[in-house]
């Protein structure tokens, strides 16, 4: 027990301990509706295997990027000190030998897979980090003792030898090395370079410098702007002197990263068909897709954003669609875990709400009659899930060859010099060295959209049927038809030449056909791609019969009769191609929401949990001071089993009345989410003296002007906490009349109440205060000054907790004061 | 260098105990020049003000030096002294007479003569203010005949320790290099070069550092020097400019001398000749323009010698153009070339025809040297908010606290904040006593508060950025059901938001923005920031980072007539 009135003690611990704790439940929050008995488990397998798939691919394709710049980086380390001959005669006349510094931009805010994998390749390399410079001795001492570590050695000093920071061990050290084990050359690499102190890393570089090229030093710089390390403005020239400039050579090497990259990615993870005999679980549906490129358009085009975003959506997709257990039950799915397989979960005498709303499902969707009996039976029903999930899947590849057809199409287009289906499918007719001032020209002009174009296409298409959204997409495809329409002999024949072969190359790697099976009912109406090539290539001979004509129509002017049979055949060859590609386009592009099951492996258009990843704090506070009961209220579905017992009649008829009771509560959430709660009692919400102090406080802090008075704060904090009083003496009145029956349900309305918590962690105990509490107002002078006491702590320590939340700043000048900080929206 | 000489004379014959020499353009130079005039004269002792930060780094520096001993790591790295020599000054004065006593050999008992030359003495004042008088002493402290030179680019006065602590030196002023101590130096250079080559290899290919080559070579320094004396007058620094681009110049010479050789096959003796004087001025007129484009670059070492050299080797058609491929057969390759060449000599005159010619070779070297190519300006490498922040913190920085409100308040009353601001204007107007107020872009990014940031963020992204403020997407209506229908709500959620914060942060990381306040701070003041120097506080990148997002930058300045 802690004496709180031994005056000896300035200070108490008082730990906090939770009063009328429940024992927490074991955690089902992932328990849903309609869900299989072991329905979690199963998500979260279903959900592992399907994200680790999908980091993998990420991945890879990240570290792909890489590599070239990784082999570079590696490249230009190990040459640093054997040039060729043209550099030899330039170095060989300057005034001093020069640092070899490779200077590489991005890498630090890169994956850190980039400086590992070059840190990999190299050896001998001492690591410096910002917190080891904080002046020139510890700096150099780590740098020498990196590199002695290196080979093993280590160094102590003492008087009669040369002091740990000397750069002259070093130097002793790297002679005694073996001539056949010696390193070639010694890294030292700079982590975080723009949070070194400039003023030590200028001396460490100029004694460093004093010592090239007999101690043979490589600086290797990981900055982590992406800026080029060497355009005036750059990081290094902005910061250090010309001084320390001129004893290095540094050449750079930027990272690749940004939103060129970001995109890449995207589009060869779940785009491209090259990997599709390795399909990832999930397909990310538009809104999940949309958000990403909002998100790294705006604030952070990062792979480790794009994996956050992904991940998040992954978990949300398992953790709220019961129906995704069905990805780890069905055995052909490439989820990997195949243990169990869906007949014998389905018949498990837990899982019959998981069938019924399976049967229910595939009955809707498919939207006939016919098939009623087919999912009646349990094998009619894994077949028929089974039929799904195949339909499904080329589904999603159909939309993919769709986005590819058009792409391609766009890209022979202005290939040949046209405009191709328009500016928002990228112009690709930039010759390489201007890439960079038409980037710059792109972004500037219309910077509203200017990267993720591609990306957006594809978002459009998967979006095509959706009522919402833009017809851009039905527009591309219905313009495509016209430019195939339009298109000259000689450019049809080309590009046929082009199409084919990439169909071909898609058809031997798929191994199956692509049916569009968009007709209702019917189980696959092929157009597979083998019929399509066929197809392609009669009429790519006939372009050919054509384009020889037509040539001959410019060397001579023989036959009148047969070019004009060749003009028409062309023609009909022009519409018969558009027309296809027209159809073809549309029946790839059937959305694919309309298979049924779609929602076990498509994310569809649910709206990604952007508040998780994104959240506004202010206005979190905010909300959470003004309607502290929105987000300390329990889930609803605990509620039921709460009895109304005691509480039913406290509901009261009027609203002075604490009327904060659960039911209530429900109504007020509902209606109130949205509206700014600015004041008490007015309206319908809950009384003020029912809010945590905290929250009373800060109500009333959003009634005073700039400047709050502390004191009249208290008398209004006293005054609330008056009526709160008189409440709960008139609650416990009547509790002790209404006898012990209704005490013996603990009250959920006690254990939420953050006032009664807040009261109890002020006093040392539960019962002193309660003991108190019950005793009417005026029954001794002694209570009467502990209530003040009381109230006083309470507030000082809610004024605390506002000014630790950034909400009051205090002033010099009036001592009485404090300074508002955040003003309403409405002010 | 008349005067160095006399200090090594003087060094030699009779030391004065302290020589202090000030040189502000090259000090290296002259401390380069100054150990290689007392080679075998003078046991000389280099030290660098720098390098050793700390008394017992001077010591041992100075006594391994004197000693002329290596410490070897497989004895432990032992300094010369047996005795502990480094911990103070008496232990360094003990052992350096010890070590003065085991120099003087032979009947004489004489010792050589010694100095100590320390470069940048400055930085000894600064991390040991109490050894530089004692070090001014030397010679009467340890009570030997040796001198202490010190060069540096600041002067003795700004030096000196305080109450006379030390004495006065023997004040050397070197001038500032003319030409042809420039030139004289280059030429050095070239013959050490041509030394060293020799001895390295023993191929008989002409190499740029042929001696053959000298007289051209000098041609060649004058020009070079010519163009830049004007900047700089460090010999270092013009030595640096020439070697980039001399073996590019002779280049041209070599290729054909090594043709000559090769289409001769069995006459090997076809003798290396030095360049005719025509060839010569075709070169020089070939390779002039180029020489400023490499004081701009490599003066303030935005590439490096190498790399410039590389990426300014001339190619065979420009060199054709200007008849400097002097082989037949290289000139069968280029003849077309070199018809449209002689068209437009035809067709033109002369004097247009160089500058395009001039022109055309700066495209080409633009495109070809690295570091233009690979600079990414802010707008494509920045996300889109991190523009937005960039933004507002340069207006943050720029503009006083009290015209936010004139700047971006938008309230119901327009009027009255016109009028507000009118008057301002005509207050402005009135002459004002006192001292002259410093434009704001003459003093530099001011620091500010992160609220102002975020707030100054707000009010730039509701009526700049469409994307926020309508909420076009599906994802902009939160989770929670929240619907703004105050104006202006909608942004103020978005400003808040996490990665506003995060993108603060990261710009904080990479220098863009720099926080002015401690880390550890919780309480108190809040968060400090300001535009960081280069890119974020020039008005140009800003500027065109504004425009690229639609925001009225010269609007939003309070001081536009001082941003220029």
């Amino acid at each position: 027990m802690i004496n709180l009135d031994d005056v000896n003690e300035t200070a108490y611990y008082i730990p906090y301990r939770e009063q009328n704790a429940e024992p927490p439940e074991p955690s089902h929050p992932l328990r849903l509706a309609f869900d299989l008995p072991n329905g979690p488990e199963l998500r979260w397998n279903a959900y592992k295997s399907a994200w680790v798939k999908c980091l993998d691919r990420v991945q890879t394709l990240v570290h792909e990027l890489y590599e070239p710049v990784v082999a570079e980086v590696v490249e230009k380390i190990e040459s640093a000190y054997n040039d060729d001959d043209q550099t030899d005669f330039t170095s060989l006349a300057l005034p001093h030998f020069e640092i070899p510094t490779i200077a590489v931009a991005n890498s630090s805010s890169a994956d850190p897979y980039f400086l590992s994998s070059v840190i990999f390749q190299l050896r001998s390399i001492a690591h410096l980090y910002p917190a080891d410079c904080v002046n020139l001795s510890t700096a150099m001492k780590s740098i020498i003792s990196g590199f002695l570590s290196t080979s093993g050695s280590s160094y102590r000093s003492s008087a009669k030898i040369l002091a740990a920071y000397d750069i002259n061990v070093l130097v002793a050290w790297y002679s005694a090395q073996k001539a056949d084990t010696r390193p070639q050359n010694l890294i030292l690499l700079l982590h975080d370079f723009e949070q070194f102190d400039p003023g030590v890393l200028q001396d460490v570089l100029y004694i460093c410098s004093q010592h090239v090229p007999s101690l043979p030093l490589v600086v290797l710089i990981s900055l982590s702007s992406p800026q080029s390390p060497l355009s005036p403005q750059s990081y290094l020239h902005v910061t250090y002197p010309r001084s320390t400039l001129k004893l290095m050579r540094i050449q750079s090497v930027i990272v690749p990263s940004g939103p060129r990259v970001l995109e890449e990615v995207i589009i060869k993870t779940f785009v491209d068909l090259s990997s599709v005999n390795d399909e990832l679980d999930i397909v990310p549906g538009p809104a999940v897709l949309e958000f990403l490129v909002e998100y790294a358009t705006r604030f952070n085009p990062s792979v480790h954003a794009l994996l956050n975003i992904l991940q998040l959506a992954h978990l949300k997709h398992f953790l709220t669609n019961p129906l995704t257990a069905l990805a780890s039950l069905v055995p052909h799915l490439p989820s990997g875990i195949n243990a169990l397989s869906l007949e014998p979960t389905l018949q498990e005498p837990g899982s019959t709400e998981f069938k019924e709303l399976l049967v229910q499902r595939l009955t809707s969707d498919r939207n006939d009659a016919d098939n009623s009996n087919s999912t009646s039976s349990l094998t009619a029903l894994t077949r028929a899930v089974h039929v799904a999930w195949s339909q499904f899947r080329t589904r999603t590849r159909s939309i993919r060859l769709a986005y590819l057809l058009l792409q391609g199409l766009h890209d022979f287009l202005s290939e040949k010099g046209y405009k191709g289906l328009g500016n928002h499918w990228g112009s690709t007719t930039v010759p390489a060295f201007m890439s960079t001032a038409a980037q710059t020209a792109a972004s500037t002009s219309s910077s509203r959209y200017p990267q993720y174009l591609r990306l957006q296409n594809y978002i459009n298409l998967l979006q095509l049927h959706a009522q919402t959204h833009s017809k851009q997409s039905a527009k591309d495809i219905t313009y495509a038809r016209t430019l195939l329409r339009k298109l000259r002999p000689e450019e049809l024949r080309a590009y046929l030449n082009t199409l084919i072969p990439k169909l071909q190359e898609l058809q031997n790697e798929l191994g199956v056909d692509i049916p569009t099976g968009g007709d209702e009912g019917e189980e696959r109406s092929n157009l597979n791609l083998a019929e399509v090539v066929r197809m392609l290539e009669e009429w790519r001979s006939e372009a050919e019969e054509v384009y020889r004509a037509y040539e001959t129509v410019e060397t001579g002017t023989r036959e009148r009769n047969m070019n004009q049979a060749a003009v028409e055949k062309f023609k009909l060859l022009n519409e018969n191609l558009a027309e296809w590609m027209y159809e073809y386009l549309g029946a790839l592009t059937t959305p694919i929401e309309s298979i049924p099951l779609w929602d076990v492996c498509y994310t569809g258009s649910a709206v990604f949990p952007s508040e998780t990843l994104n959240p506004s704090i202010r206005a979190s506070v905010i909300a959470g001071l003004l309607r502290p009961k929105d987000f300390a209220a329990e889930p609803p579905s605990r509620f039921s089993h709460v009895p109304a017992g005691g509480d039913g009649y406290e509901i009261a008829p009027h609203k002075a009345h604490a009327g904060q009771k659960d039911t209530q509560q429900d109504n007020f959430a509902e209606e109130e989410i949205g509206d700014e709660i600015t004041d008490d009692s007015e309206d319908d919400s809950d009384p003020l003296h029912t809010f945590p102090d905290t929250s009373v406080l800060f109500h009333r802090y959003l009634e005073s002007g700039k400047m709050i008075n502390v004191y009249d704060w208290f008398e209004s904090f006293h005054t609330v906490i008056g009526i709160q009083r008189r409440e709960t003496n008139a609650k416990d009145e009547v509790k002790k009349r209404k006898g012990k029956a209704v005490n013996g349900i603990v009250s959920p309305a006690k254990k939420k109440k953050g006032k009664e918590k807040a009261r109890d962690s002020d006093l040392d105990g539960d019962e002193e205060m309660k003991d108190h509490g019950e005793e009417p107002p005026d029954s001794s002078s002694n209570s009467e000054e502990r209530h003040q006491l009381l109230v006083q702590a309470r507030f000082i320590r809610a004024l605390h907790e506002l000014e630790f939340l950034g909400f009051i700043k205090h002033t010099r000048r009036k001592p009485d004061h404090v300074l508002r900080t955040v003003f309403d929206v409405g002010d | 260098m008349n005067s160095l000489n006399e200090v090594v004379s003087l060094v030699e014959l009779f030391p004065p105990p302290f020589i202090f020499i000030n040189d502000p353009i090259s000090p290296k130079y002259t401390i380069q020049y100054l150990i290689s005039a007392s080679e075998d004269k003078i046991r000389l002792v280099h030290i660098d003000g720098t390098s050793c930060f700390t008394p017992r780094l001077l010591y041992d520096t100075i006594l391994n030096g004197l000693s002329q001993h290596r410490p070897s790591w497989d004895e432990g790295c032992r300094n010369w002294s047996q005795e502990t020599a480094n911990d103070s000054m008496d232990s360094f004065l003990r052992a350096l007479k010890a070590l003065y006593a085991s120099l003087c050999t032979g009947s004489s008992n004489k010792g050589p003569r010694v100095a100590l030359v320390i470069e940048k003495p400055e930085r000894l004042k600064e991390r040991m203010p109490d050894i530089l008088a004692p070090f001014t002493r030397l010679a009467e402290l340890s009570n030997l005949e040796l001198s202490v030179v010190m060069v540096s680019e600041a002067r003795w006065e700004d030096i000196r320790p305080p109450f006379g602590s030390a004495i006065d030196p023997y004040y050397v002023d070197i001038p500032v290099p003319t030409k042809e101590v420039i030139i004289e130096h280059l030429i050095k250079t070239f013959e050490r070069c041509s030394r060293d080559f020799n001895l390295g290899s023993t191929s008989t290919t002409p190499h740029p550092y042929d001696s053959v080559l000298l007289q051209t070579y000098k041609h060649f320094i004058y020009i070079v020097v010519d163009v830049c004396y004007l900047y700089t007058n460090d010999p270092h620094e013009i030595q640096y400019i020439a070697a980039a681009r001399w073996p590019g110049f002779i280049n041209p010479v070599l290729d054909a001398h090594s043709m000559n050789v090769e289409a001769a096959e069995d006459d090997n003796d076809i003798e290396f000749e030095r360049p005719s004087t025509e060839l010569l001025l075709r070169l020089t007129r070939h390779f002039k323009p180029s020489l400023s484009l490499a004081l701009e670059q490599l003066y303030p070492r935005l590439t490096n010698a190498a790399d410039w050299a590389r990426a300014n080797e001339s190619d065979a058609s420009s060199l054709a153009r200007d008849g400097l491929i002097l082989s037949d057969t290289v000139m069968d390759d280029v003849e077309e070339e070199e018809d449209t060449v002689n068209e437009m000599l035809f067709s033109s005159p002369s004097r247009p025809r160089s500058s395009k010619r001039i022109q055309e070779q700066k495209v080409a070297q633009d495109l070809s040297s690295s570091d233009i190519k690979d600079t990414l300006p802010l707008s494509v490498s920045l996300p889109r908010l991190s523009q937005f922040i960039l933004v507002a913190a340069y207006i943050a920085s720029m503009n006083p606290p009290k015209t936010d409100l004139r700047l971006f308040g938008r309230g119901t009353d327009e009027k009255k904040r016109r009028r507000r601001a009118t008057k301002r204007q005509m207050a402005n107007a009135k002459p004002k006593s006192g001292p002259a107020k410093i434009p704001q872009r003459f003093s530099g990014p001011s620091p500010f508060p992160l609220e102002r940031l975020i707030a100054i963020l707000g009010a730039l992204v509701e009526e700049n950025d469409p994307i926020a403020s309508e909420g076009i997407s599906s994802q902009n209506v939160p989770a929670d059901g929240l619907d703004f229908r105050i104006p202006g709500e909608r942004t103020d959620y978005e400003v808040t938001r996490v990665g506003v914060y995060a993108s603060i942060a990261q710009l904080t990381s990479l220098r863009l923005l720099v926080k002015t306040t401690s880390s550890d701070k919780l309480d108190g003041l809040s968060t400090m920031l300001k535009c960081g120097s280069g890119a974020p506080s020039s008005y140009e990148t800003i500027l065109s980072l504004a425009k690229g997002l639609g925001v009225p930058l010269p609007d939003l300045i309070w001081d536009t007539a001082a941003m220029g």
